[in-house]
């Protein structure tokens, strides 16, 4: 545990997205929207509220509230709001787990 | 015109002011908190050591930042000493604020139980943002914690604690880990989960007495009503919350468990509203940030000129132990019914039926948390 935690918002966390992206369960990215699937799971993100903590994952999605695995964040709603704690996408920040 | 004053900084009083400004960028806000002001998330105190982060880290902006983001007055370090409804004139120590509207967003206070002994003092508990800065400075360099209380923040806690490399003691009168939302096999998971972690349970027995070490009085040695003695460098008690009434009380607003409000948020006094832990919308007392949000949102459009009451969906609470995950949507109070559990292992799926067959509440443990939307859409509205 304290090694992921020891990674956990490292400032230079972001360059690890890609490889850990990639690692998860490739098969499941179906990718709506513009860009070659590869491309897509390639650069898939994490993104974490920073009120309660809860995570949202593009590959996942969150096929129960209607969006579709492999949703990118920039591609949900304006008006969607964090399933935990209701606050909205403003207060969410892109982390690597 | 006065100033629309907000009293508290917490989730429930900047999320009011950030609603507000979307809809109403001109009119002065005044928010008076007694408080350093800085802008943090409550819920993020009880997962610091997991993320290892200090207050400083966890605090998002400093005071003068959401003054100049929202275009607010905040005012840092005041203790609002009472509120005249009638001259709508907020009293302070040497001076008083005349308010259009007022906000109480005062949050609420952590109970501890009556303690003897001569530690009473240095038992902790961590209710905001600098508490949480001193209960880090205390930990520094220590390695035992005994927490009281095995309800949602002590488990939180108690699974923080455990990844931040501390051995936990936990104590817990009612015999198992979140005894008030929980049906016994889901708490037996986490229960588990933690024990895996290596927390150390104390079922059944109360904490009576803290003393400081015979031997070392740098240690705190807890006294249990079975005679139990348990020594820790730290105590921390994270028994239980209580909405924050007093000046609401003193000033002749109407209180119950908390401050009593419509469905609008409005108090008994004109042009008073409350919002978060202090208060009791028709009758519902919830201390999370999913009822808080909601409300904030409708509070804005109300002080933009739009009175609006605020719904209450479904509201699961999520307790934040990585070692158990867990998801509860509590089961309404003396509603009569039955729990259908199926339980594999960490796994528990109990879902809450009453007579009539209707699904009522549920509480989901382990891989189960991925049901949560799906019994959601199975779920009636808390307050339509």
């Amino acid at each position: 545990m304290s090694a992921l935690a020891q990674r956990y918002h490292h400032p230079l966390s972001l360059i690890f997205d890609a490889p850990v992206a990639t690692l998860a369960a490739p098969g499941r990215a179906r990718v709506p929207g513009p860009g070659s699937p590869d491309q897509t799971r390639f650069s898939m993100k994490k993104w974490e509220c920073v009120v309660c903590g809860f995570i949202y994952d593009e590959e996942e999605g969150l096929p129960e509230d209607g969006i579709e695995p492999g949703t990118k964040w920039d591609d949900i709603p304006d008006d969607w709001v964090c399933p935990d704690c209701g606050v909205g996408k403003e207060d969410f920040e892109m982390v690597e787990l | 015109m006065n100033p629309i004053v907000i009293i508290g900084s917490g989730l429930a009083g900047f999320n009011t002011v950030k609603e507000f400004r979307k809809l109403d960028k001109e009119t002065p806000v005044v928010v008076l908190t007694a408080d350093d002001g800085r802008n943090y998330s409550k819920p993020m105190l009880s997962t610091g050591f997991t993320k290892e982060k200090t207050a400083d880290e966890l605090a998002m902006a400093t005071p003068e930042q959401v003054a100049e983001q929202f275009n607010v007055t905040v005012r840092t370090g005041v203790h609002v000493a009472g509120i005249d409804t009638d001259k709508q004139r907020v009293l302070l120590p040497d001076d008083h604020l005349d308010y259009s509207s007022l906000v109480l967003a005062l949050g609420a206070d952590t109970w501890t139980p009556p303690l003897e002994g001569d530690a009473v003092g240095e038992v902790f508990s961590v209710n905001d943002l600098m508490d949480y800065g001193r209960f880090r400075q205390a930990l520094a360099g220590k390695r035992e914690v005994t927490i009281l209380g095995g309800g949602l923040i002590g488990c939180e806690f108690a699974n923080d604690l455990s990844n931040g490399g501390f051995q936990v003691n936990l104590v817990e009168p009612l015999g198992r880990c979140l005894p008030m939302l929980l049906p016994e096999p889901a708490s037996a998971a986490v229960g588990r989960g933690l024990e895996e972690l290596g927390v150390r349970f104390h079922f059944g027995p109360l904490a009576k007495a803290v003393h400081h070490g015979k031997d070392n009085p740098d240690k705190l040695v807890t006294e249990l009503s079975d005679g139990t003695h348990l020594e820790s460098d730290v105590v921390l008690s994270a028994i239980g919350l209580r909405p924050r009434i007093g000046i609401a009380g003193d000033a002749g607003l109407r209180t119950n468990r908390g401050i009593l409000t419509d469905q609008s948020l409005r108090t008994s006094a004109d042009n008073v509203y409350a919002l978060g832990d202090c208060a009791e919308v028709q009758g519902h007392v919830l201390p999370y940030v999913l009822p808080l949000m909601a409300s904030a949102r409708a509070l804005a459009k109300t002080l933009a000129g739009e009175p609006t009451p605020v719904s209450y969906g479904v509201m699961p609470v999520t307790i934040k132990t990585p070692a158990c995950p867990v998801v509860v949507c509590p089961v309404p109070e003396e509603l009569e019914g039955d729990w259908d559990i199926e339980e594999e292992g960490n796994t528990v799926k109990a879902r809450f039926r009453d007579r009539d067959g209707n699904l009522r509440g549920y509480a989901l443990t382990g891989d189960a948390v991925k049901e949560k939307m799906k019994l959601n859409k199975e779920l009636p509205a808390l307050m339509p």
